[in-house]
């Protein structure tokens, strides 16, 4: 089958990889191996390739593990790879986002942040008033006499 | 004129005021009508009206779709300011005699209800200001962002707010810029109506006919947008509506259906008001709040700047001065304002078009009437009429003191002759005598003089005498909360406010506060001595707090509760008891008189000292203890120190809790139980349930 083989330097768990074409070439899936986890032996100089795209199966799927089989040829363990088979569906569909990295409520309490101890206390002083603070005041005795 | 299927609604469901030239429409049945969506007004000219519904006391806008020009000619009769159709309150109320008609604004409301059918972000409002200096125009000056074509220069909001410390004077004016049809080009400025010296100057002709039914209306009080210039009274005001205070802007300015239907250029009729005159004073601090808070009544975008109003959301997606006026699930306003970033914390901001929210008019409404301010005041003084109220020196309490204790045999007498109804003893006299920390003279502004008597005995002592109401008040401000992370960082648990308030003691504040700026209103009561802080956020009292502030000399046992029986029991008892005491009197110890009055006070003879009197409580500890606390109110802000890692966003994710489409963000994102189910035919079990993991557990955009 055919299979075209790429390189990329994205994270693992990222949608829309980043994916540089090195080869495209017909390959057979080794017998014990399925759609889920296809394994190929492959010409050690592919082994570069990280990620491989299977247009019969239509995923995609990153590299896993390699085995050398003898000189010239490994044996290259995949695994699919669903964010990226799936991206145009997933990338146009609604989800309920619970966390987010750029897309964010500034007031809504996030428990998982964490908080120092110590404590910042400033004071903040009113103006105003005429309370004493001083022992020179005047005029501050009422005297209530009964009768009008 | 033959009736579309919308025009019969309309019609049918108007009443028209002929009075008035009010058009009234059933809310609900408009609301619920099925032919204003987008079948009945699809492909239309883009043109929309306002109107407006008094329904239980309310008034409500709509604002309508128009169909074709005209459409609505003969049906939205243009209302007269004047009239109880057009005004609507703001949030705050207050009131104001505006017309002849004699209408008090406090009826109105912001009950505010849009029903449309547009798209929303095809919208963009842009206030402009024409601003003066004294009789100066001073736009150019402050930065002119456009002429038009009645010839005068118009600057921005964010000009004018710059400005704002040397303006005196301005006119407010509305443009709407609006983009085609979802085509979503840059937008352009639509239509426009403004008003100016005394007439009404079209600046723009949107509309073949010149169809000036669009309106822009709000309602401010000159008090609420000026200060006076030092001396505490309100600048002074222009008279444009019949020297009333209330300065309304509308724009509805055809007085008849005639005058609508045939185009008139509304610039020669009616006295448009939406000028803001103050000729000394200057803008309060908050008078750039409230011009805010009308803005976004209208649930519209507006924009800070000429060049956001045409370019944010199309080809431009820096929010930074941009506003949305927030409308709610319902379709009211809820009359926040949100700016820059926080935009998208609008409920309306991911709202294209009247498909994404259902108008409700039959939801619940908020009935409550807000008010702006708080403030303390009252009419009733529950006080003793049948006595005397002196302000005392501390020498004057002190002759006092010496008067009564020392008087010699001839003085005595004369104080026992004067003093029967009170037992013969001239302490029983004294209903309370009282310290404050401050000087009392000041802050009730006493000033008549009087010679302190008790009954008839003149003690020759001239102090101030202290006339009702036996409260007053004294003012403390200067202290603004702010937020330091402008996040949920800045609100409890995490940020703590407390205010210490002397005689109040220290009380533990909401976050009610965080933001606003805090006064407090210290009221003391003289009658008790006692004081009730009242603390406001940003001129709501939010918050009451009571304490003791007058500290009790005891100079008599008795209190004001007691006495009216004691005088009781005197009177009966007057022969057989004015006998034994001047008995005693007559031994030339006038302490022994006193000395029959329980708990005669060591302070009585010790009246300079009263800090070493017997004090009551005030506050959480004593008066004594409260007099040695700081004599001024302070704000403590307790804040925890916030540690969010840099790439917390990146590795972690923010809390979000939204319904978002996937391809929109940007980033590591989680989801809460994926739905995949319509993902692919072909996705194994296994597969379903790893992507679900991977989703849940955290992925990158």
């Amino acid at each position: 089958m055919e299979i075209y083989f790429y390189k990329t330097s994205s994270e693992l768990k990222e949608v829309n990889k980043d994916c540089e074409l090195i080869e495209r070439k017909e390959c057979s899936l080794i017998n014990d191996t399925d759609r889920t986890n296809p394994s190929l032996t492959i010409d050690k100089s592919l082994i570069n390739s990280n990620i491989i795209f299977i247009p019969s199966f239509g995923r995609w799927y990153n590299l896993a593990s390699v085995e050398r089989t003898n000189n010239n040829w490994v044996r290259a363990n995949y695994h699919v790879d669903l964010l990226m088979s799936f991206k145009d569906e997933l990338l146009e569909k609604y989800f309920l986002i619970n966390r987010q990295e750029s897309n964010l409520n500034p007031y809504l309490i996030d428990n998982m942040q964490s908080c120092a101890a110590e404590k910042e206390i400033l004071i903040a002083k009113f103006d105003g008033g005429i309370l004493n603070n001083s022992n020179t005041l005047t005029n501050n005795y009422v005297l209530e006499v009964a009768g009008a | 004129m033959k009736l579309t299927p919308i025009q019969d609604f309309l019609q049918a469901n108007m009443q028209y005021n002929e009075n008035y030239s009010y058009c009234q429409l059933n809310a609900k049945e408009l609301g619920t009508y099925n032919g204003f969506d987008k079948t009945v007004l699809r492909d239309d000219t883009y043109n929309w009206v306002y109107t407006f519904k008094r329904m239980q006391g309310r008034y409500y806008r709509y604002l309508l779709y128009k169909e074709t020009d005209n459409m609505y000619a003969g049906m939205f009769k243009p209302c007269d300011y004047k009239t109880d159709a057009i005004p609507i309150k703001n949030t705050w109320g207050g009131t104001g005699t505006v017309t002849s008609t004699t209408l008090d604004f406090g009826e109105y409301y912001n009950d505010i209800k849009i029903v449309t059918d547009f798209n929303y972000k095809d919208f963009c409002m842009l206030p402009l200001f024409r601003v003066f200096n004294g009789l100066t125009d001073v736009t150019e000056r402050v930065g002119a962002v456009l002429y038009n074509d009645d010839n005068k220069a118009y600057t921005d909001y964010a000009h004018f707010i710059e400005h704002k410390q040397d303006i005196t004077e301005f006119g407010i004016y509305l443009l709407i810029y609006k983009s085609d049809n979802g085509n979503l080009r840059t937008r352009q400025k639509y239509f426009v109506t403004c008003s100016y010296e005394g007439k009404t100057n079209r600046i723009d002709k949107p509309f073949p006919n010149n169809n000036y039914s669009n309106v822009i209306t709000g309602l401010y009080y000159t008090s609420d947008l000026w200060t006076g210039s030092g001396d505490g009274s309100e600048g002074s005001r222009d008279g444009h509506i019949d020297g009333g205070n209330a300065y309304c802007n509308n724009f509805w300015r055809y007085n008849s259906e005639s005058d609508f239907e045939s185009g008139m250029d509304p610039a020669i009729l009616e006295v448009p008001i939406y000028e803001f005159n103050c000729v000394n004073g200057r803008m309060k601090t908050d008078t750039i709040d409230i011009i805010t808070k009308n803005f976004a009544n209208y649930g519209l975008m507006w924009s800070e700047s000429l060049n956001k109003a045409i370019h944010y959301g199309i080809d431009d997606d820096d929010p930074t001065g941009v506003h949305l006026g927030e409308i709610d699930d319902n379709g009211y306003i809820t009359g926040k304002d949100f700016s820059g970033e926080d935009i998208e914390n609008a409920n309306n901001f991911s709202w294209e078009n009247s498909a994404d929210h259902t108008p409700n008019p039959d939801a619940e409404q908020d009935t409550n009437t807000y008010i702006r301010t708080v403030s303390i005041g009252g009419g009733v003084y529950p006080y003793n009429k049948a006595d005397r109220w002196y302000i005392l020196t501390e020498a004057q309490a002190i002759d006092l003191g010496d008067k009564l204790y020392n008087a010699d045999e001839t003085t005595l007498n004369k104080y026992l002759n004067g003093l029967k109804l009170f037992g013969e003893n001239p302490i029983n006299a004294i209903m309370q005598l009282t310290v404050y920390p401050f000087d009392v003279k000041a802050l009730t502004n006493a000033t008549a003089t009087e010679s302190i008597k008790f009954g008839t005995a003149d003690l020759g002592i001239n102090a101030y005498k202290l006339l009702p109401p036996f409260n007053s008040y004294m003012s403390f401000s200067g202290v603004k909360v702010p937020s330091k992370y402008h996040d949920f960082w800045d609100y409890e648990p995490y940020t703590n406010l407390y205010i210490y308030i002397p005689y109040c003691g220290v009380h533990k504040l909401s976050g009610a506060y965080i933001g606003k700026e805090i006064t407090i209103d210290l009221i003391v009561e003289f009658s008790t001595g006692t004081c009730c802080a009242c603390v406001s956020a940003d001129g709501i009292i939010v918050d009451y707090f009571n304490g003791k502030i007058g500290v009790n000399i005891p100079v008599t046992g008795d209190n004001a509760s007691a006495f009216t029986s004691r005088v009781n029991s005197s009177i009966m008892n007057l022969a057989g008891s004015a006998v034994t005491t001047v008995g005693g009197a007559l031994t030339g110890n006038p302490i022994a008189i006193a000395s029959g009055v329980t708990g005669l006070a060591h302070g009585a003879l010790d009246i300079s000292q009263v800090n070493g009197t017997d004090f009551s409580v005030s506050g959480s500890s004593s008066g004594n203890i409260d007099t040695i606390k700081p004599q001024y109110p302070y704000l403590i802000i307790e804040r925890n120190t916030k540690l969010v890692p840099s790439n917390y966003g990146h590795s972690i994710g923010y809390n979000v809790q939204k319904y978002e489409r996937l391809g929109d963000l940007d980033g590591f994102t989680t989801v809460f139980n994926p739905d995949l189910s319509d993902i692919a035919d072909d996705m194994s079990t296994d597969e379903i349930e790893e992507l679900k993991s991977i989703l849940i557990g955290g992925f990158y955009v």
